[in-house]
């Protein structure tokens, strides 16, 4: 893929899409404060998920066979970009139809595929990602989480870490080594197993975050075992297998949507309290909005058709995480908040102000995302 | 509607080829050094009106190849790559709106106005024609145009005018980039009644001044195109420290930052060609937004293409100014971001916040 994230025809099917996605979600979110709307993607309710699930909106471009709903890239990315805009609670499946499901279904067995995928499609089970550890960042391959071969399957010891909804899910994807570490190639000797938590010896354990919140968690194995048909693809390919999961994690809008309920906030104050500073900022905003979306839907459409996205993701997360970054810092400028009376802004901007640190680490820091754009760059393509 | 959507992407393709080519072969940084001494490019000029570019929105009857705007446009974007110093967009645009009213087209270098938001122009009807009064500021190469497409409003209405620029005062000055634009007075000049038409009903008061956005930020998308890929050429040669500038991290991040702007500016100027290729509503929002990323963009961009630079880029030697200068001057012509800014929060904040996604959806066109 070039540096021109060109956009196909704009296709009527998809506005009808559009409106559908609108019409359930005014109905489903109907009782929703808009405080605990703009958790959206920090909000986790089976119940919702179920809901969208029966709407076939799970796993909606998966295969008929494994309860997909065979649509396209972009319809679903429609009808991603309209659960964030109205801050619909997407978090438990949110994952599995990212990348969980699009992994089982690329490389798993048959017993696999129909072991999991129908499940995920009907938000019956829900899936969380295993990569970070203590020591393994950024510099993921210095993971330390080992499993080791026995009869039957695999003994796995080490720690997960910011495991994020690993106390709400059934199932982690996690990355191991399952070969003695080779400081010549540290990428080499690893593998991806998916896990079940209730896995005896698997424990647990919640991390607060800075807003006293509990998302994300530390998952300690202790000599868990896993049967053989846990493992996913080619023993020793691991790697490469995870590098590819990535590669779908860091295009779609929720890397630039995080705070959307923020920015309908910010019109509501705007024409409750206008100013023509305020009137600047939002077309401002408006103006990068516009511009990410178009950005993010040209990834979307690319790998529709099976084009390799490459870094493209890279440019959307950056940029993405920058704006949505923006936002929090923006509006107190504009609203002196400690004049402001109006409480239903403010538990947004609790909320959003406290997670924005967030935006430019989770699925790739800022620096590693630039690092990867710029050798990119240096490559030609 | 895909066939459609294919075929035009086709000819959009075949006309950006030959203008890529055209102005590799002929606008060179001599080129472009020799414009701002005050030569004119003839050659380049020459092969540009014989490709049919400079008259592609004029009317086929009129000899023009009756092109839609959102299909030749595209070229302007290559234009502002190549840093071309003639009113190449202006030209285009003019001979469009001469074209619409049925006034004759010179095959010559052409300009639109006014170009300013506070215009004093003036046309009144006389017994001999209609008299000309006030100022046009700004007018790009307002000193060897042919004509000037002015669109006026008058007691009678909104008009356009076929306005020769050698019956003013003319005032000449250059932009940051060393491009002319001039201010030219008229005092009861007179225009004779055959040079002047009412406007069609889709062409309003501010039509032309959307052109010009949007002609801006097809060319500084360009432009940024042109920084970026300077620097990701200068910092992968220049050695420093042993190795290449680029195997720095500090500056890989501004390589990256300088590439996702860019990105982002060619996107945004993307979704207003296709608004306009659309017939939306919305065109006026989308060429907005255009206008208000690339300006944006140029202010991030320039910065650090000259950070990666170091002090060649600072020199008038090295070929990054004729990008940099550019992107300095265009983004304050017509309308910085605030302008555009205010007029996209304003019709947000009108529509209310319950209307902000669907608003958004509609804008970027997808
Ligand atoms: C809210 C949240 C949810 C998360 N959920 C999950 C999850 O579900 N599953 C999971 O596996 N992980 C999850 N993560 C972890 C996330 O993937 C890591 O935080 C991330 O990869 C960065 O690693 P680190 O925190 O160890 O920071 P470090 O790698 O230690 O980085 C610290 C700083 O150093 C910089 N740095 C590091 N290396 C370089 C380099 N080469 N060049 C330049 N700068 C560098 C970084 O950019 C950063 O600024 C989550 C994180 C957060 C914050």
């Amino acid at each position: 893929m070039s540096f021109a994230f060109s956009v196909p025809p704009r296709s009527p099917a998809l506005n009808e899409l559009r409106i559908e996605v609108r019409e359930f979600l005014q109905e489903q979110l109907a009782g929703m404060s808009i405080s605990q709307r703009a958790h959206s993607w920090h909000g986790f309710n089976a119940g919702f998920s179920r809901q969208v699930a029966a709407k076939g909106w799970i796993g909606m471009v998966w295969p008929k066979q494994y309860g997909g709903g065979e649509r396209s890239g972009l319809e679903r990315y429609v009808m991603l970009e309209e659960m964030l805009a109205a801050g619909a609670p997407v978090s438990l499946h949110w994952t599995g139809d990212r990348q969980s499901g699009p992994l089982l279904l690329s490389l798993g067995t048959e017993a696999q595929k129909q072991k999991y995928v129908p499940r995920l499609a009907k938000a019956e089970i829900f899936f969380c990602i295993g990569l970070s550890e203590p020591d393994a960042g950024s510099d993921l391959a210095n993971l330390r989480t080992r499993a080791v071969k026995v009869d039957g399957g695999w003994i796995i010891n080490g720690t997960k870490v910011w495991t994020t909804g690993a106390h709400l899910k059934h199932y982690m994807i996690m990355l191991c080594r399952t070969q003695a570490r080779d400081e010549t190639n540290r990428h080499a000797g690893m593998s991806q197993f998916v896990v079940d938590l209730a896995t005896p010896g698997l424990q647990i354990r919640p991390i607060q975050n800075l807003a006293g919140e509990h998302y994300f968690n530390e998952v300690v194995f202790t000599d868990c075992f896993v049967a053989d048909d846990c493992l996913i693809g080619t023993e020793g390919n691991g790697w490469k297998q995870a590098m590819g999961e990535l590669a779908l994690e860091r295009s779609g809008p929720e890397r630039f949507l995080t705070a959307a309920i923020m920015l309908q906030e910010l019109v509501r104050l705007a024409s409750k309290y206008p100013s023509q500073r305020a009137t600047i900022e939002i077309g401002k905003l408006s103006a990068q909005l516009a511009t990410l979306r178009r950005m993010s839907f040209s990834v979307a459409s690319a790998m529709q058709q099976g084009i390799d996205v490459g870094t493209a993701g890279s440019f959307v997360k950056d940029l993405g995480s920058v704006f949505e970054q923006s936002i929090p810092d923006l509006a107190r400028d504009l609203f002196d908040l400690g004049e402001l009376d109006d409480e239903d802004f403010l538990g947004v901007f609790r909320y959003v102000m406290l997670a924005s640190p967030s935006f430019s680490i989770y699925g790739g820091t800022r620096e590693i995302l630039r690092g990867i754009i710029s050798k990119a760059l240096v490559a030609g393509h | 509607m895909t066939d459609h959507f294919d075929e035009r992407l086709q000819q959009q393709t075949m006309l950006a080829d030959s203008a890529d080519k055209c102005f590799a072969d002929l606008c060179s940084k001599d080129t472009v050094n020799a414009a701002e001494a005050g030569q004119w490019p003839t050659q380049l000029w020459d092969t540009l009106t014989d490709l049919g570019f400079l008259s592609a929105l004029v009317p086929e009857q009129a000899g023009g190849l009756g092109l839609h705007p959102a299909d030749i446009l595209p070229t302007v974007r290559i234009a502002g790559r190549y840093a071309a110093p003639v009113p190449y967009g202006e030209t285009i645009i003019a001979g469009w709106l001469l074209g619409r009213v049925g006034l004759p087209v010179p095959q010559a270098p052409l300009a639109f106005g006014p170009v300013d938001r506070n215009s004093t122009l003036t046309l009144s009807p006389t017994a001999q024609g209609w008299l000309l009064n006030g100022r046009l500021r700004q007018i790009p190469w307002g000193n060897s145009v042919e004509r000037i497409a002015v669109l006026c409003e008058t007691a009678d209405g909104l008009r356009v005018a076929s306005i020769d620029p050698k019956n003013a005062t003319q005032s000449v000055t250059t932009n940051l980039a060393g491009e002319p634009r001039v201010a030219l007075d008229f005092t009861d000049t007179i225009i004779a009644g055959t040079d002047v038409k009412p406007a069609p009903a889709d062409i309003q008061a501010n039509t032309l001044y959307l052109y010009g956005a949007l002609l801006r930020s097809l060319q500084m998308a360009g432009a940024l195109i042109t920084a970026r890929d300077l620097a990701v050429q200068y910092t992968s040669e220049r050695i420093a420290f042993g190795k290449p500038l680029n195997r720095l991290q500090a500056v890989q991040q501004n390589l990256a930052v300088l590439a996702g702007q860019t990105a982002a500016a060619n996107v945004a100027v993307d979704m207003a060609l296709d608004a306009l290729a659309q017939g939306s509503p919305d065109t006026d929002i989308a060429i907005a937004m255009a206008k208000i990323r690339t300006n944006a963009a140029a202010e991030i961009a320039a910065r650090l293409a000259h950070q990666s630079h170091g002090a060649i880029g600072f020199s008038h030697e090295h070929p990054l100014h004729h990008a940099t200068r550019r992107l300095w001057s265009w983004r304050d012509e017509f309308g910085n971001e605030a302008y555009w800014a205010e007029r996209v929060g304003q019709r947000v904040i009108d529509a209310g916040s319950e209307e902000f996604w669907p608003l958004m959806t509609r804008a970027a066109q997808l």
